[in-house]
């Protein structure tokens, strides 16, 4: 297979894959890549959250290497979850593909990346930062100079749908689906321009209007949403929003010559929120964690006056993370380290036990992050992950509910979760025409790259090259086989 | 119940630590073993091809490094530790010592003694070539004590071998260069630039009879085979950490290595098969978890000496340091261990436990410190199920390093056991001089790794 001279990467966060086959015969241009190319499903990380996904899909490697599983993260045993996630942290502890591609001098350019704030340096390359960037006043491109010619093409750098001093939830939802088309459509732009102009040989450009927009608007077009809105006007909000993106893709389609890879991945689906289990209420009720004082009204876990020397376990995160509060590990931790592998399977059995609020069985799954992380940072990560209902449920860390169940989020309310799976497809140069897998791992998405491109893997780079076909050996082959030789006499 | 005082950890005829190797004229090879950790285990051994041991010597060596068989039949050892050059007979007995010199002192000519001798070969008019190491030169010395030729401008030498046109081969290994210098200490050749990429601590070279010149590039883990102009014609990497110490170009063609880091040797075929292997190591002297961290515990009764801890002076470069179990300092109970050491290497408390592979690990010590020139602190050197090492001793993970004078201090390293780790050396360190106490180590699998 012929190797491309120019990958073209459109990341579409949370686009969510079952919606894209709902939807297929109005989407003809990723409909298109999956005809001639690969696509599926894409197994996200676990928790489905956009910093460490988008960064595994950079890396090849998965959180425990870089330590994050959402925007905070600790880096020591405290309790709590002090740190933002950032670039810098990051690529000082793993390889991103920009590096490795740069330093084989391919001209790359990354765009609205999440977690590349501060932009990284790439050298001939170009970056700006995502929604994670401070504000316009401060330097969010490289090269600097970067700054004032995107300016020129797009005008001002939409951050994100949520201007500085609201929450896109809370917002107007005129405006914010007028900010998010604005921002979208600048993201596109530039992503044409980098392709077109500075002829940049790997074009990595993320879309957050994918996200965002399932959060505001799920419940107006899925009549299986709990609080399901008819609403004629928001009824194919969503649906137009994923038109709209199909049509820019194929605007880049037709910009791509015939020696470029296009590549269309999310990093997780957004789906149907059910609602939230409060889960720090839930420990609380349970008896594995103890607070000195209630709060008055909500409060997060680091607000409330929790008596860490009763308290065996804390939550926090979106879909579910929980930690033990270990002795020899955390400063006042009461469980035995010889308890540590029991205590997790009490908890598991617990939490999946845990029914809706009207006693309807969840399906719930729970992982111990020994079992699927490994690395370097994996140690401070949280001890166990929960998946309510395949994330249909999410929770709240707030403690201060009167039940353990909630809608609200410490954003506001949300009609949307982040699901397990996102979708990919990608065809051109390169890429067999293998139609729908189902082994797919954001992590293939970095080496299939590098390979596309012909670079060398890295040996730890954790996942496979999609575009690589498998040879196929079935027990069918295998008892052809078997009678053709027997009958030549080879086999007794 | 009796516990066992750990000093040697090596069974006779157990190869910890394969060196010098020399494929004799009846087939058999004879091993130079530089011994264990405790610098016990030094020995020389003959093995037969299927692996048989049919002769060994061990009478006091302590980290002997090479010996090779005399015209007369006799075997020149280089005893490096213990700063001399023997003469053996097949039957064990000492025909001759360099401690024979200045009235056995051992003092040279020119009034200075070997110090840390590595290599020792015979010359054509009898005298004896010796590789000097940590003189930083090499000498020819006839049997009385005399120099008569050397040449001084190394670092840390390696194997000096005289050519058929007079002139002496040696790898300066802290130079990262191999050197050929005629009778007048000129250099006529040499082969390395000092860059690692180049060679990585060479200590072994030999000039082959086409001309080329057959390199151990220890720290690069490979052997080369270089020709005139300095290219490389042949080459045999490990692709591990191997330390490969020699490797000898047989007459059949393949080529004979000892590769130290998995206490084995082997012999390669030109395209690099392994056709034969020599490897009797285990490691029986792993413990379940570290014990007795705390050293309140004794091995017998009064012999002063601390149960299930190793004293391993392999590496201190000589005679002279103490390390002592002690009841007047300690942190808690009622003793520690101490080192008191004013040498030029390195010195430690070991004991080796078992370790899940890719487990996350803390280790703990409190150290004391009186006018440490230098460093101490607890290290950990993970092994592989061949005993290997995964990297060189500097590079070891360790607890933060003490230096001066410094009251009791508690310290802690997480770290990472290799997926390939199957044990540990857990290491009571010292790298300088003065007098350092120890107390309280401690070493767990964390469950949350």
């Amino acid at each position: 297979m012929q190797k491309p001279k120019k990958v073209v990467m459109v990341g579409l966060d949370g686009l969510n894959p079952d919606l894209v086959y709902q939807w297929k015969g109005e989407l003809p241009n990723l409909s298109k890549l999956m005809e001639e190319g690969i696509y599926g499903k894409i197994k996200s990380t676990v928790p489905p959250i956009t910093p460490q996904a988008w960064s595994c899909i950079l890396t090849g490697k998965n959180p425990g290497h870089f330590g994050y599983w959402d925007f905070t993260y600790r880096d020591d045993y405290s309790y709590g979850q002090s740190e933002l996630v950032n670039s810098r942290v990051r690529d000082e502890r793993v390889d991103t593909i920009y590096e490795i591609l740069s330093g084989y001098n391919k001209k790359v350019a990354i765009i609205n990346v999440p977690v590349t704030y501060p932009p990284p340096e790439i050298p001939g390359g170009y970056s700006i930062s995502s929604f994670m960037t401070p504000s316009l006043n401060k330097q969010f491109t490289y090269p600097d100079s970067l700054k004032k010619e995107i300016e020129k093409i797009i005008g001002q750098y939409i951050i994100d749908a949520s201007t500085s001093d609201m929450n896109f939830r809370q917002m107007d939802k005129e405006v914010v689906l007028k900010r998010i088309y604005d921002m979208d459509k600048q993201r596109f732009e530039l992503t044409k321009y980098f392709i077109k102009e500075k002829k940049c040989d790997f074009v990595f450009t993320v879309i957050m209007g994918t996200d965002r927009m399932p959060h505001l608007f799920y419940r107006y077009f899925d009549k299986n949403h709990r609080r399901y809105i008819p609403h004629p006007k928001y009824e194919n909000a969503l649906k137009n929003h994923y038109e709209f993106c199909d049509e820019n893709i194929g605007e880049i389609l037709n910009l791509a010559d015939e020696d470029t890879t296009m590549i269309v991945t999310s990093d997780h689906s957004v789906q149907r929120l059910d609602g939230r289990i409060n889960l720090n209420e839930w420990l609380i009720k349970e008896g594995y964690m103890k607070l000195r004082k209630r709060p008055e009204g909500l409060a997060s876990l680091m607000q409330t006056d929790i008596d860490w020397s009763q308290t065996k376990a804390w939550a926090t995160g979106f879909t579910g993370q929980l930690y033990l509060n270990l002795k020899g590990r955390e400063s006042q931790g009461i469980v035995d380290s010889q308890d540590y592998e029991r205590l997790l399977d009490e908890l598991a059995e617990k939490l999946k036990a845990i029914t809706d609020e009207k006693g309807e069985r969840l399906d719930t799954k729970v992982y111990k992050r020994k079992d699927i992380h490994s690395g370097e940072y994996a140690k401070f990560g949280p001890d166990l992950f929960v998946y309510f209902d395949n994330c249909y449920w999410n929770i709240s860390e707030l403690i201060g509910y009167d039940s353990i169940y909630s809608y609200d989020t410490p954003k506001g309310p949300d009609d949307g979760g982040h699901g397990p799976f996102g979708f990919f497809a990608m065809a051109g140069k390169g890429v067999p025409k293998r139609g729908k897998v189902s082994d797919a791992d954001l992590l293939d998405i970095a080496p299939t790259v590098l390979h596309l491109f012909g670079v060398p893997i890295p040996q730890d780079m954790e996942g496979k090259v999609l575009t690589k076909k498998e040879r196929v050996y079935s027990k069918e082959d295998e008892d052809e086989i078997r009678e053709r030789l027997s009958r030549l006499g080879y086999l007794g | 119940m009796k516990k066992e005082i750990p000093t040697t950890y090596s069974p006779p005829g157990m190869l910890d630590w394969p060196c010098g190797i020399e494929r004799l004229t009846n087939g058999n090879t004879l091993i130079t073993d530089a011994g264990y950790w405790s610098g016990f285990g030094s020995e020389i051994l003959e093995v037969d091809l299927i692996g048989r041991i049919v002769w060994r010597y061990s009478n006091g060596l302590v980290f002997a490094h090479s010996s090779k068989v005399l015209k007369n039949g006799n075997i020149l050892v280089s005893d490096t530790w213990n700063n001399r050059i023997l003469e053996i007979d097949r039957r064990g007995n000492i025909i001759w010592s360099s401690e024979s010199w200045g009235k056995g002192s051992g003092i040279l000519s020119d009034g200075s003694h070997l110090r840390y001798p590595n290599d020792a070969e015979e010359t054509e008019r009898g005298a004896i070539l010796i590789s000097d190491r940590n003189n930083d030169r090499i000498i020819e010395v006839d049997k009385k004590g005399n120099i008569v030729w050397k040449y001084t401008e190394l670092k840390h030498c390696h194997d000096a071998d005289r050519l058929q046109n007079g002139n002496t081969i040696v790898a300066s290994s802290d130079q990262n260069k191999v050197i050929e210098i005629n009778p007048q200490g000129d250099i006529v050749w040499s082969y390395g630039d000092g860059s690692l990429k180049m060679l990585n601590w060479p200590r072994d070279a030999d000039r082959l009879q086409n001309g080329n010149t057959l390199i151990t590039d220890s720290k690069n883990n490979r052997i080369i085979e270089v020709n005139n102009n300095g290219e490389i014609v042949w080459s045999f990497y490990l692709g591990y950490f191997g330390m490969p110490y020699e490797a000898d170009r047989l007459p059949n063609g393949n080529t004979l290595i000892s590769i130290q880091q998995r206490r084995q040797v082997i012999e390669v075929d030109p395209s690099g098969n392994i056709v034969w292997s020599f490897r009797n190591y285990y490691q029986g002297h792993i413990k379940e978890r570290l014990i007795n961290g705390d050293f309140e515990e004794e091995a017998y009764p009064n012999t002063g000496y601390p149960a299930d801890w190793a004293k391993c002076t392999l590496l201190s470069e000589g005679p002279g340091c103490k390390l002592f179990w002690d009841s007047q300092v300690h942190f808690k109970g009622t003793h520690s261990v101490g080192i008191e050491y004013y040498g030029t290497g390195s010195v430690w408390w070991q004991q080796t436990v078992r370790v899940t592979p890719g487990g996350l690990y803390r280790l703990t010590d409190v150290v004391k410190t009186a006018d440490l020139d230098g460093f101490a602190h607890t290290q950990v050197a993970f092994l592989d199920s061949m005993g290997g090492f995964f990297t060189y001793t500097s590079f070891l993970p360790g607890t933060k390093p003490r230096k001066g004078t410094t009251d009791w201090e508690q310290n802690t390293l997480e770290v990472r056991a290799p997926k390939e780790a199957t044990a540990a050396d857990i290491r009571c360190f010292v790298m300088g001089r003065g007098k350092i106490w120890f107390d309280n180590i401690s070493f767990e699998e964390l469950p949350w790794g």
